[in-house]
């Protein structure tokens, strides 16, 4: 009787958590823009994941186990936030079109800016470049 | 004593050196005089004509290339693409109905090689994992040539792609990238804080995964070379997050030399030891302990230790070459 | 025994489903259009893959199955940042290439003009 308590338990958790992943991958193609796509991966990453975790870590085969597919949850939720902030980022840089689509709040664009270390280099050596010189300056600052 | 030796061994070289360099510079004047001194006017206008013929067929063949060859090339690559691509599927598919069923009892690997390790395995060796006992004690010999392939193979990665002060002077590609310092490690977001503090509570959970798999190899599935897997990529996330400059405080190519060369030496001597006793028919000294202990089964620990320094340090090398192009 | 037949299908049935939705994720990966799609769709393959490994430690029984999960959890993890940060500093190398070739094109011009 009690393992069949345990069968009905983790069926429950995983096909809840399979319906949420099946949501979070149809909303990876029903949304148009990355940025938008990432709050359906998101759902995949948090709920998903912890559903089926939780309903394996049930029915594991010893209770070592199930505290170490409980530990994989942790780990998920520590670095799936930072994967999602990173990839945030590339997609901030990189796409040209970022105004049409979202509103992104100036300071964040600031601070891209910012983060490029090398943004008062390089203007320089454009303003270089239309000025005639060369590039040797920066070559020489390199090794010096 | 030694050291006036030494002295005298690099005066030596330096002259040596110095004396090939002179000879070489007298060489390349001596052609250049001759070039310009033979030159007759008949010669000249040879010359001429050659050059022209060359620039007009390097013409031709510019816009033959711009027209024509990609397009052809392409289409080339993309049939190549496909023809080998169902050539291997069908290879393999055909190959695999071949094949014998699985866990039938006339299987060629079920043979009396396999029933001696599964039968004696754990008294022999010690370890409960019998595919570590296999790899790292029957075929001891094999893994050795593994952690040297690995580390063969770091080495002419090395060796073709490390940037040093002198190489843009050799090589037309190291000239390339010395005119154009800035790679694209160059721009990359650096200092990010998020990933950061997340780096600083991760990397130590990675690394002691990887120790624990790695100490844990003969008990468990892993050992070695998923161990040290594991504690390369937190080394690798650690360079991500903090960047090279701190890497080098602790791990410098000098780091990498020395614990490549220890481990593969450990390793080296460990398994002659086993060979010279057993072709002896020398009882080891090594005792085996108790099977399922963490200090047990005899000199696999120590093995698979050396095996997991090599991996991690390879790991590293890679990333590092191939991002930075140095240690 | 029943308990374990129970097991199998409910198991198999949602080994299905997710590779059923790890083959879309592949699919939204080669249509995507930008390249943070393409890395996007690849973290959700890890997290699936995660999922699939932890599904084996129960329908196996083999414990030491849920170390391969945690080892898979970090190198997807590493994998995307990897991905991230190299993408975004061959970005700003190819626009740093094309402001560099555009400022050559108008001095040639101004030179022109002169």
């Amino acid at each position: 009787m009690m393992e069949w308590i345990r069968f009905a338990l983790t069926a429950a958790f995983v096909l809840a958590g399979l319906v949420v992943c099946a949501i979070g991958v149809y909303g990876i193609f029903r949304f148009d823009y990355a940025v938008n796509r990432m709050h359906a991966a998101a759902v995949v990453d948090t709920m998903g994941i912890s559903l089926c975790m939780v309903g394996f870590a049930i029915s594991a085969p010893d209770l070592f186990s199930a505290m170490k597919i409980v530990l994989v949850i942790v780990f998920w939720w520590l670095s799936s936030p930072v994967a999602s902030h990173m990839l945030a980022r590339l997609e901030i840089t990189t796409n040209e079109k970022r105004g049409e689509n979202m509103n992104i709040h100036e300071m964040t664009l600031a601070q891209e800016r910012l983060s490029r270390a090398s943004e008062a280099e390089i203007e320089a050596e454009i303003k270089a470049e239309l000025a005639g010189e060369p590039e040797k300056q920066d070559g020489e600052e390199e090794q010096a | 004593m030694k050291s006036k030796m030494m002295n005298k061994l690099s005066e030596w070289l330096t002259d040596e050196a110095s004396a090939l360099e002179r000879e070489m510079e007298a060489s390349q004047e001596r052609a250049a005089d001759e070039d310009e001194a033979a030159l007759t006017p008949a010669e000249i206008r040879w010359a001429q004509e050659e050059k022209e013929e060359e620039e007009r067929i390097a013409r031709r063949l510019n816009e033959w290339t711009d027209e024509t060859g990609t397009k052809i090339s392409r289409t080339l690559y993309s049939i190549l693409c496909l023809v080998i691509c169902l050539t291997l599927i069908v290879l393999l598919l055909y190959t695999v109905t071949e094949l014998p069923s699985f866990g039938s009892p006339d299987h060629p690997i079920n043979n009396e090689v396999s029933a001696r390790y599964i039968e004696k395995g754990l008294q022999e060796t010690g370890a409960v994992n019998i595919v570590t006992g296999m790899i790292l004690d029957y075929r001891a010999f094999d893994t050795l040539g593994e952690s040297s392939v690995l580390f063969t193979a770091a080495m002419v990665v090395l060796f073709l792609l490390r940037k040093d002060k002198e190489s843009h002077k050799y090589s037309p590609l190291a000239k390339v990238m010395h005119d154009n310092p800035h790679s694209d490690t160059y721009y990359e977001p650096k200092n990010d804080i998020i990933l950061q503090k997340t780096a600083f509570v991760l990397v130590p959970i990675v690394l002691l995964t990887g120790v624990y798999v790695v100490l844990n190899g003969h008990l468990s599935p892993g050992g070695g070379f998923s161990g040290g897997a594991i504690m390369g990529a937190g080394l690798i996330l650690y360079v991500i997050a903090f960047g090279f400059a701190k890497m080098r405080r602790f791990f410098t190519y000098k780091t990498y030399q020395f614990v490549v060369l220890i481990a593969l030496l450990t390793y080296a001597c460990s398994k002659c030891y086993s060979f010279f006793t057993g072709a002896n028919h020398i009882p080891s000294v090594i005792p085996l302990g108790t099977p399922g202990a963490i200090l047990s089964s005899g000199l696999i620990l120590v093995l698979n230790i050396c095996v997991g320094f090599v991996v991690t340090c390879t790991m590293y090398c890679f990333y590092a070459v191939f991002r930075k192009g140095e240690l | 025994m029943a308990i374990d037949m129970a097991y199998q299908i409910l198991l198999g049935f949602a080994l299905l489903v997710l590779t059923a939705l790890a083959i879309a994720c592949l699919v939204r990966c080669i249509m995507g259009p930008g390249i943070s799609d393409r890395v996007l769709s690849i973290n959700v393959i890890g997290t699936l893959t995660v999922i699939m490994v932890s599904l084996t430690v129960v329908l196996l029984k083999e414990g030491y199955l849920a170390d391969i999960a945690l080892v898979y959890a970090m190198i997807s993890f590493l994998a995307v940042i990897v991905l991230s940060k190299v993408y975004t500093g061959i970005y700003y190398e190819r626009k740093h290439e094309e402001e560099l070739q555009a400022a050559r094109k108008t001095r040639n011009g101004e030179e022109d003009g002169e």
